[in-house]
């Protein structure tokens, strides 16, 4: 892999990805800091600035229940940023795990391993998701604040098969060069030649991966929430943000600010994201080249 | 060609069967039962109530029994509304959700070749920008977000279509479109690198040598070879629109499979989930199906057994 430091300048000389990456500073810095942002008027609820339009005061204008929406999408920041990276996280583990298992061993093990990935691409996935979601929803568990965890592994493993698909592929095709060769040769065992030498030139082909799969995290968390069976109340995130929007949508008084800022907020973190990944695969990639 | 089929169909039951078992299980550990919500009921109304289900039974006989009654089509009534079999309430849902799944697919994919083609034709000028952006937008962009952009511009600002419903013609446009988008987008952007592709081989340059034109090349010899891909992924696009749907029928309030589907989900209605799943999962194993044979059909070096 190439030093951080020729990618970096390689990344920031594209002024769309410097713009991509300045975003994602402010929106990760946000959600990580945010209990140092002055925000304790987040959740105060004041009827009589019910459904302002932006203004001085509220520069994002206000819900139904008189909130500022520009805190409450700083909020929802965290739980979407969570999710994204715990979900990524999931699928980096599970998918990493299972490609090098699959890709490192016996040819067989290989075709059967594989099989069992087909069997789970052919699952539509999302409708089990929502049925374990609605299993949790009202649980023990999620009393006692472990249902968003239980949710962000859920997210991630909807995602770990592509992840899984692109290691074995790679791990097949790097375990019979040369230097794995002359390893095997010196004696060295096959689990560390797997997890020493072919995992470390994985790196490239799973870091893009990776920047890739957040963005579709982010897309599932939103989805999720806006049907109702994903983050609940008082939590917010940026998926239940926009759940509250249709909820008052009606064509009397437009709130379309409600709409307009926590889709926005999303949709360029996701463009963003899905920037940075395709601009790091062109670097990364010696096939791109 | 009926290899493949024999094949493909041993392959969608097995799938259709692990999302029953998964499913079965997934909703037996769910703590509570559906009637948690009503009063505690006496010992003995719970028991009748539980016979009634057969939720007394040995869970490998609840499993074996539930099995039994969904392959010979009687998943008997739905927990939250008795009266109502199963299976008649989602055959009601099915004429709206196959009305709305089907022309947005074809809308997309009329739109989509259009974009592609016009893409490629025109590539790297400001069309082919403006297209590729749109693309991207359209693949990148939650469908609420979109969905609500357009209820915003063309049901609130301008007063052309009603924001929801589903009783006159008018108000199936927005969700067909909005539905639509994401296909278009997908297709676009697959079409155009295909005809790129594709026009930069011998066959193209022939043609034009011939005095085909440029747009004639394109239709004629490279959208055949460039439409492959775009096949290949029609069964994800279609799994991607069946989720769509969900939102799309929450938004505009569409009495489809999707809105019993989240009713379901929210209220605990086990029969009812577990039908619309697999429901879900049969008709996305045909569709995947009729995908691999039309590309049998466009590429004859995929009708070749391995």
């Amino acid at each position: 892999m190439k030093p951080l430091k020729t990618i970096l300048s390689a990344l920031f000389k594209d002024p769309f990805t410097f713009v991509a990456i300045l975003w994602l500073a402010i929106v990760t810095l946000t959600a990580l800091f945010l209990p140092l942002l002055p925000l304790e008027l987040s959740n105060q609820t004041d009827s009589t600035v019910a459904l302002n339009a932006p203004s001085q005061e509220h520069w994002f204008g206000t819900d139904a229940l008189g909130r500022d929406l520009f805190s409450r999408i700083l909020r929802g920041t965290r739980i979407s940023i969570a999710c994204g990276i715990a979900g990524a996280l999931t699928a980096l583990i599970l998918g990493v795990g299972y490609g090098l298992i699959s890709g490192g061993g016996s040819d067989r093990r290989d075709h059967w391993l594989m099989r069992l990935v087909d069997l789970v691409d052919s699952i539509p996935l999302v409708f089990l998701v929502i049925l374990v979601a609605s299993v949790l929803r009202g649980s023990a568990l999620e009393a006692s604040g472990g249902g968003l965890g239980v949710f962000f592994v859920i997210l991630g493993a909807v995602y770990w098969t592509p992840m899984a698909r692109i290691v074995r592929g790679e791990t097949r095709v790097l375990r019979h060069r040369e230097w794995a060769l002359a390893a095997t040769a010196l004696g060295v065992p096959q689990k560390r030649i797997l997890w020493r030498e072919v995992l470390p030139n994985l790196m490239p082909t799973i870091i893009v991966t990776v920047t890739l799969i957040v963005p579709r995290v982010l897309l599932f968390e939103a989805f999720l929430s806006f049907l109702g069976l994903g983050v609940q109340s008082p939590a917010v995130s940026w998926g239940t943000l926009a759940r509250d929007a249709f909820e008052v949508l009606n064509p009397v008084q437009t709130a379309w600010w409600l709409i307009l800022y926590p889709s926005v907020t999303l949709a360029s973190t996701l463009l963003a994201l899905n920037l940075l990944g395709d601009q790091l695969r062109k670097i990364l990639d010696p096939k791109q080249r | 060609m009926i290899q493949l089929i024999v094949r493909r169909s041993v392959a969608s039951l097995i799938t259709i069967w692990a999302v029953f078992t998964i499913s079965f299980f997934v909703i037996r550990s769910a703590p509570g039962g559906p009637f948690d919500a009503e009063r505690d009921p006496p010992e003995a109304v719970k028991a009748a109530i539980e016979a009634r289900y057969q939720l007394d039974a040995p869970l490998w006989q609840q499993y074996l029994n539930q099995g039994w009654s969904w392959l010979t089509l009687n998943p008997g009534p739905s927990l939250r509304q008795p009266d109502h079999d199963v299976a008649t309430i989602l055959a009601a849902g099915i004429p709206a959700s196959f009305l709305l799944g089907t022309l947005a697919l074809l809308l997309g994919i009329i739109l989509g070749t259009i974009l592609g083609v016009i893409a490629a034709w025109q590539q790297d000028r400001w069309p082919d920008r403006v297209i590729t952006l749109f693309a991207s937008m359209g693949i990148s962009l939650p469908l609420y977000v979109i969905a609500g952009l357009l209820i915003l511009l063309f049901a609130f600002h301008l007063p052309w279509l009603p924001p929801a419903g589903w009783t006159a013609a008018s108000s199936a446009v927005l969700p067909i479109i909005c539905l639509a988008l994401a296909p278009a987008a997908q297709v676009a952007r697959l079409l155009r690198s295909g005809l790129i592709e594709a026009s930069q081989e011998d066959y193209a340059r022939t043609a034009r040598s011939k005095g085909r034109g440029v747009v004639g090349t394109l239709l004629f010899h490279c959208l055949r070879p460039a439409s492959i891909p775009v096949t290949s992924t029609l069964g994800p696009t279609a799994a991607a629109m069946l989720t769509g749907s969900l939102v799309i029928e929450q938004i505009f309030a569409i009495p489809g499979v999707g809105m019993h589907f989240i009713q379901g989900a929210m209220n605990r209605d086990y029969p009812l989930v577990l039908g619309a799943v697999l429901l879900y999962t049969i008709l996305l194993q045909i569709l995947t199906l009729l995908g691999d044979l039309l590309m049998g059909w466009l590429d004859p070096r995929a009708r070749v057994e391995e």
